[in-house]
């Protein structure tokens, strides 16, 4: 009797002892798309999955991609500033200092390059920039690659998710860029105005929105859109609030950064920058891609009358001859009014893109 | 014996029948493709972006963006569903590739800009193949009251003739909105057969010609629209210009 306990004691503590065998069964992941913005085109060689994001989401919150454990992906683009860092240059590790403002992470999936710059065609490319830089993460990629496979947990999560027990930069980068694909930002109070402008059938949620639009409101988008007003949607518009293109937009006379120039060696790229979108723009102070400017009055004072002409200047800046579209206080109100309806308050909530529990 | 006789006749033309080989079904035939380039000229000079030419004014001009929508092309009845961007800088000479027999284009119809129907439609329900999806028309599409942009110049020029280049004007000419619209028609495509399958033509804009004709252009005065308020005289003028310079 005492041989039988004590061998199925044996058999009991296996048992408990057995870690969790990690399957490859991946399970499809299906973006929620509002029904205005286009489809998302995802990359052949990098398909969403359940797995993928969760494992995504994870690395990148996760400290250990940066050389001392002081810094994630996150520590730069935080979920309640939209995914951007309210500082003008963000701190790397030991807090070194770049010269760029970091960008927001917002319908990424849409985004035909990356960086101000564009020196990143795809958003796997984008994210092996950081992680190596070194005024950011500052831990190059082999380094990088043992620390997150000295995990069990990573060890598994990367067969499950991949198929393989050998981490790669590249499958972490596949990772993390299936997470930021999920970062869709689409239920803004504009995203309302949009739809109903354009005829879609609102929801009675949506109905209910667009029923608290104000006059301010409307008018700081007539304004928006007029080519007499504030002229801005040559560069913003449409669901998703921006055009694909660089753009010098009349910050400087000459240029302090040279910008796209940098990338493509051609002068006429001199101080031409991606054109960022709007969603969000609220919270993502400070402005441009160096941050020089800390408030939306700032930005719409720029646009109004701090205008510098150079040989570059974006040729839709019409009024760049007289410094800009030289809104009175009146207009720079309802402009604001109206970029203020770009905030998306259940992006910046949604706890599918918040850290996740250890 | 009758029997016999009977199986034996009967065995070669089993074993002929046994040992014939399956018919070869008849050869699919593939289907015929049109592929239409846009190249632009200024005058009789093939043109590039960047680069810098002299108008009959001596103005220097030099063009930075070079951009059209064509769509409806038609020809007795037969319609192609495609739409057509040319984007220079972006992918150079490529315009129209599809499906279609060139004898059956040897003249073509076609419309300068977008039709109604598909100006003011959802830019983001387009395939994202189509180059109306709101993700390839990018900032060709204003919105979807006023549709799509159908013709986009933007160019630099130095009104001062005199030894130094200094480009300091701009040209930007977006011209869209529905009345704007311009009928094309092109008889006699030179088409070239390049395969089998595939035939070719090319179109040619003289951005020299769009300067001069059937209107001169005041290039000092008349250097802006957005087929905004107010530029409907010269947004007309602008795109008749350009519909004039294309040809075969």
């Amino acid at each position: 009797m005492k041989y039988i306990l004590l061998f199925a004691a044996i058999i009991i503590g296996l048992w408990a002892c057995k870690k969790d065998k990690a399957v490859f069964e991946p399970t499809p992941y299906e973006l929620e798309i509002p029904n205005h913005f286009p489809q998302m085109i995802i990359p052949a060689d990098n398909p969403m999955t359940l797995e993928g994001v969760e494992l995504g989401r994870k690395l990148f919150y996760d400290t250990r991609l940066s050389l001392d454990n002081s810094i994630s992906c996150a520590s730069c683009h935080d979920q309640q500033y939209a995914f951007t860092d309210p500082k003008q240059f963000s701190l790397g590790v030991g807090d070194s200092v770049g010269t760029r403002n970091s960008m927001a992470l917002v319908n990424l999936g849409w985004q035909q390059f990356f960086f101000w710059d564009g020196r990143a065609k795809t958003l796997e490319e984008q994210i092996l920039g950081p992680v190596p830089n070194p005024v950011e993460m500052h831990l190059n990629w082999d380094k990088a690659v043992i620390k997150v496979g000295e995990s069990q947990f990573y060890r598994n999560e990367f067969f499950r998710v991949f198929g393989t027990r050998e981490i790669t930069k590249e499958d972490v980068a596949k990772a993390i860029a299936q997470f930021l694909r999920t970062l869709i930002s689409g239920t803004s109070k504009y995203d309302v105005i949009y739809k109903q402008e354009n005829g879609f059938t609102l929801t009675s949620k949506e109905q209910a929105i667009w029923n608290e639009v104000t006059n301010e409101e409307k008018a700081g988008y007539d304004l928006f859109k007029s080519l007499n007003g504030a002229d801005c949607f040559h560069c913003h518009n449409g669901a998703l609030m921006q055009v694909q293109k660089y753009s010098n937009n009349g910050l400087d006379a000459v240029a302090t950064d040279l910008g796209r120039e940098a990338v493509s060696g051609s002068s006429a790229d001199r101080g031409k920058f991606k054109v960022p979108t709007l969603r969000n723009i609220a919270l993502t102070a400070p402005y441009m891609h160096d941050g020089r400017f800390a408030t939306l009055d700032e930005v719409i004072e720029h646009y109004s009358s701090g205008v510098h002409q150079s040989p570059t200047i974006d040729p839709l800046i019409e009024y760049a001859f007289q410094g800009g579209v030289q809104l009175d206080a009146e207009q720079k109100q309802l402009l604001k009014a109206f970029l203020n309806t770009l905030t998306d308050y259940e992006f910046i909530s949604n706890p599918k893109f918040s850290k996740p529990q250890e | 014996m009758k029997y016999k006789l009977l199986i034996l006749s009967a065995l070669p033309l089993l074993l002929f029948f046994s040992c014939k080989k399956d018919k070869p079904e008849d050869p699919v035939e593939e289907p015929k493709e049109i592929q239409m380039d846009l190249v632009p000229y200024f005058g009789s000079q093939q043109l590039y972006l960047d680069s810098v030419y002299t108008t009959d004014e001596n103005y220097l001009i030099q063009f930075q963006e070079v951009r059209l929508y064509m769509s409806n092309f038609a020809h007795e009845g037969r319609i192609l569903p495609d739409v057509a961007l040319f984007n220079l800088r972006q992918t150079q000479h490529a315009f129209l590739k599809t499906q279609a027999d060139a004898g059956d284009f040897t003249s073509i119809n076609a419309y300068l800009g977008i039709d109604s129907l598909r100006n003011h439609a959802d830019p983001s329900s387009f395939p994202t193949t189509s180059p109306l999806n709101v993700m390839n028309a990018n900032d060709m599409h204003w919105g979807w009251n006023p549709g799509y942009i159908f013709m986009y110049i933007d160019a630099k020029i130095d009104t001062i003739p005199d030894a130094t280049v200094n480009l300091d004007h701009f040209l930007s000419f977006h011209i869209g909105k529905d009345q704007f619209k311009q009928n094309l028609f092109f008889s006699n495509v030179p088409w070239t057969a390049v395969s089998g399958t595939l035939s070719k033509a090319t179109l040619k804009l003289d951005l020299k010609q769009f300067l001069y004709a059937p209107y001169i252009l005041d290039l000092k005065g008349e250097n802006i629209s957005h087929t905004g308020p107010g530029q409907d005289d010269l947004s007309l003028r602008l795109i008749r210009n350009f519909a004039n310079a294309l040809h075969f």
